[in-house]
């Protein structure tokens, strides 16, 4: 992490997601990106912590593969999308929350994902 | 563990929305199948020559040269092809059922179905394919083989 306030981005098709909005409360510092080519160019700066993307299953899978492809597993990513399923069976290392579990469980997944991220990173 | 052989369903994928080719091209290989995707309907028919396909998922509305248009006025007059064709669409299921019906084509899939859903049918219609070949006489052709994994089963 390179500032005090972990800095994620969003990948969401709506500029006012109810995620946005719940990470800032909790402390994130959020960058809203509607294009795909700027978050996997993004996604692995020292600026960013981790990313996130809200979208369709079948967008979801096709944006983390190329951002896995690219960094190499490097960088924190979790979906949020209501096929959580079908995210699970093409990428089964990838944390997913489905949209009626947000409110409950996307702050603690995205800390912990941190925090098991920096682990790994440590040791 | 005696893993059985089993035959590798083809599918070809066409549509001009990247996300969706590689994220069910992705899914769809999980699950067993080979999958081949193709981005325009002007170069479907070169594409069709070689790839045999069991299942055509054909979204009716690329630009350039729609769906339905290859498809119309009759059945595979364009297309040249006895796979199953069915029709993608972010369109209401429907619009797509009249669609469907309106250019003969076996079947559709919207693209807001659930992902593992869309799975289960085209491997329906796999099995569907293979059975209409083989009760044709016509056997299956390009088709590769593979061990079954646990995960496959």
């Amino acid at each position: 992490m390179s500032q005090l306030v972990p800095h994620l981005l969003l990948r969401a098709d709506s500029s006012n997601s109810h995620a946005s909005a719940l990470l800032r409360n909790a402390g994130y510092m959020v960058t809203n990106i509607s294009n795909d080519v700027i978050v996997e160019r993004t996604a692995g700066v020292p600026e960013v912590d981790g990313v996130i993307v809200e979208l369709p299953a079948f967008a979801a899978i096709a944006v983390v593969r190329r951002i896995n492809a690219r960094y190499g597993h490097s960088v924190v990513v979790l979906v949020i999308t209501p096929s959580a399923d079908a995210v699970h069976r093409v990428l089964p290392s990838t944390p997913v929350v489905r949209p009626d579990e947000v409110d409950h469980d996307l702050i603690s997944t995205i800390d912990l994902a941190l925090v098991d991220h920096q682990f790994q990173v440590a040791n | 563990m005696n893993a059985q052989p089993i035959q590798r369903g083809r599918v070809l994928i066409v549509d001009d929305e990247t996300d969706i080719l590689e994220g069910m091209k992705a899914l769809l290989e999980i699950e067993g199948m080979d999958v081949i995707t193709h981005d325009s309907m002007i170069t479907l028919p070169l594409i069709l020559r070689d790839a045999d396909p069991d299942v055509i998922l054909l979204d009716i509305s690329l630009p350039a040269l729609s769906g339905s248009a290859l498809l119309s006025p009759g059945r595979n007059r364009l297309l040249r092809t006895d796979a199953t064709v069915i029709l993608f669409s972010g369109r209401s299921a429907d619009e797509l059922e009249g669609l469907a019906h309106k250019f003969g084509a076996d079947g559709f899939v919207t693209k807001s179905q659930d992902p593992m859903e869309i799975v289960a049918r085209v491997q329906t219609w796999i099995s569907q394919r293979r059975a209409q070949r083989a009760a044709e006489g016509k056997g299956v052709s390009n088709v590769s083989t593979r061990t079954a994994s646990p995960a496959a089963r």
